[in-house]
């Protein structure tokens, strides 16, 4: 693309005009976020204050609270959510895996519908499953568990993953499996010596994907669970029921919610993008 | 398959229905095996299961008076229930809200974004953390700006002279503040899709444009835009099935109200279900919003087709 004294493309060039409009449209998408943050190391009077203030001396009191092991502590709450969305992106990414890798390297009759069927099933609402999940899981005793969650979560990953490893895989030649073939590795150690490695920036960016989701789910962990498996979000949405808003407490529980998510775009923003785009340009 | 394989494997007897041919004709099915098991039992299965259910009459506090009653819970949703209609009314807005909204943002941040000579990677970055942290930690971040008393919305808007507005409490506003709240988090994914599109286009197009001295206007209009079309069709589609779930956000900022102005459907079913244990209602109501998005991504489909034929 020219670069340089005129720009010859479809983007709009940096005139003063564009750099400014970039500008609003940062803060724009920055400023609740920082807000949140800014929040919770507010004590009351400081929240409550107006006109609002910015510059404050941190309370870091909320945080303490949450994290600490006290009667309040919400570490209960971030292990659920740590635990649920690690084991679900494992098995997720597993099944996910085994399936793109049949559709991408396989060609036989059905496989065409059966992928199709398989994108199709994002069209259905996941609201739809939860009565009668909710009568099977009590009819079974297990409401209230983080299996119950893990297993909702993998399903509804399920389709985005297969679709965006295949896309991965159908980007690594055959030719290699072919020679590894050919030099004596079986099928499954062609898989785990040649193609998994090979597909591993996919994997990557298909893991945190799916580990955001499951991390930041707010509806079936409210509907399907009580006291055991309540996640973070859970746990945040309670605060607001309460007759008093404590705004402190919640910017802080928000904020710690946050964090995996802001670490992650930070960080690995690359496959992010990657992971966002495969799925709908091809 | 060499026969003498074949007839190895029937000699040893009793499995000489695996022979290598089949067992490779088998590999594709059984490595897709456990993603349709777990697909179909924890979606699929219960989503047919809910248009059975949607056919009783039965509150799961009065277990013993459960009789089938056909297609009587449609009638009552779609003729007298008035919660259903107020719904319906705020998601249809909702989503033709946002969908606009977003477009229109969407196409203005991925043209600058592409025009960004330096640092395009670090403000991509920046742009796209909305979409990516929890929609129920957002959601009451927005609360707070929202906030009559505290928020900033408000004590920005009387700085420049205008009456405080109770945001959240009041039908006309508590709509505006969800819309926004969802456009603020969901613009970046739209964003995202046409920004890929446009790197993907070949620059020949427009240096030709360029040389016959077409202006950026028509450039965008003529060129830029029709070449996009495509993928921003499919982020459409998808985005538009998404607004119809939308659950969170409502919940955190209004809870539905004030009334059930701003209820989704999903908040919807969670009272029917939640609240007064209807599990025929709160399945009928499932069963709609079913086929309200299978029509629309019929309607998208359809649309995409016309085009290409």
């Amino acid at each position: 693309m020219a670069r340089g004294e005129e720009q010859i493309g479809p983007g709009i060039p940096s005139f003063p005009a564009a750099r400014g409009a970039m500008m609003v449209l940062l803060a724009f998408s920055l400023f609740p976020i920082v807000w949140i943050m800014l929040t919770s190391v507010k004590n009351e009077t400081a929240i409550f204050s107006i006109p609002p203030q910015v510059f404050v001396s941190p309370d870091f009191s909320s945080y303490w609270k949450f994290l600490g092991v006290g009667n309040e502590s919400a570490l209960r709450f971030i292990w659920n959510s740590t635990l649920i969305a690690v084991v679900t992106t494992f098995i997720t990414l597993l099944v996910s895996s085994l399936a793109a890798y049949a559709f991408s390297r396989y060609r036989f009759r059905a496989s065409n519908y059966l992928l199709f069927f398989m994108l199709a099933t994002r069209l259905l609402p996941p609201v739809t499953a939860v009565v009668p999940l909710y009568l099977l899981f009590r009819y079974l005793e297990i409401l209230d568990t983080r299996f119950i969650l893990i297993l909702i979560y993998t399903a509804l990953n399920i389709p985005f993953a297969t679709w965006l490893m295949k896309a991965f895989f159908d980007g690594i030649p055959k030719e290699l499996e072919e020679a590894a073939a050919l030099d004596g590795c079986g099928a499954l150690r062609t898989l785990a010596r040649v193609t998994f490695p090979l597909a591993s920036s996919g994997i990557a960016a298909t893991s945190i994907f799916v580990f955001l989701l499951a991390w930041n789910e707010f509806m079936f962990a409210f509907m399907l669970t009580n006291v055991h498996a309540r996640t973070i979000p859970v746990r945040l949405a309670e605060t607001m029921g309460e007759m008093q808003v404590f705004w402190q407490d919640m910017s802080t529980l928000a904020t710690l919610i946050m964090l995996p998510a802001l670490l992650v775009g930070f960080f690995m923003q690359r496959y992010l993008i990657r992971a966002l785009t495969a799925g709908a340009v091809k | 398959m060499n026969t003498g394989a074949v007839q190895e494997t029937a000699r040893r007897g009793g499995r000489a229905w695996l022979t290598p041919a089949r067992k490779q004709a088998m590999a594709p099915y059984l490595l897709m095996a456990p993603a349709f098991v777990i697909l179909g039992g924890i979606l699929v299965y219960p989503s047919i299961y809910n248009i059975y259910l949607s056919m009783w009459k039965w509150r799961l506090t009065t277990p013993h008076l459960s009789s089938f009653v056909g297609l009587s819970n449609y009638v009552r949703l779609l003729t007298i229930d008035p919660d259903f209609w107020q719904v319906t009314r705020f998601s249809l807005g909702f989503t033709v809200a946002t969908i606009a909204l977003e477009f229109i943002l969407g196409v203005a941040s991925a043209l600058l974004l592409y025009g960004l000579v330096r640092g395009r990677r670090l403000m991509t970055s920046f742009l796209l953390t909305p979409y990516m942290v929890a929609p129920i930690a957002v959601g009451l971040g927005w609360r707070l700006m929202w906030d009559r008393d505290i928020g900033i919305v408000n004590f920005l808007i009387t700085l420049v002279g205008i009456a405080k507005v109770n945001w959240l409490a009041e039908t006309g506003p508590a709509f505006w503040a969800i819309v926004i709240c969802e456009v603020w988090r969901s613009t970046p994914f739209v964003t995202m899709i046409l920004l890929a599109g446009i790197t993907a286009l070949p620059n020949e197009v427009f240096e030709a444009a360029h040389v016959d001295g077409a202006n950026r206007i028509q450039v965008f209009r003529r060129i830029t835009f029709p070449l996009i079309l495509p993928p921003l069709v499919v982020a459409l589609l998808f985005q538009t099935i998404f607004k119809l779930r939308v659950f969170d956000i409502p919940y955190i900022l209004t809870e539905g109200g004030p009334g059930t102005s701003t209820m989704p459907y999903g908040l919807l079913i969670q009272r029917t279900y939640f609240r007064y244990f209807d599990v025929g209602n709160a399945a009928a109501t499932s069963v709609v919003l079913l086929v309200l998005g299978a029509g629309i991504a019929f309607a998208y489909l359809r649309l995409i087709q016309d085009r290409d034929g």
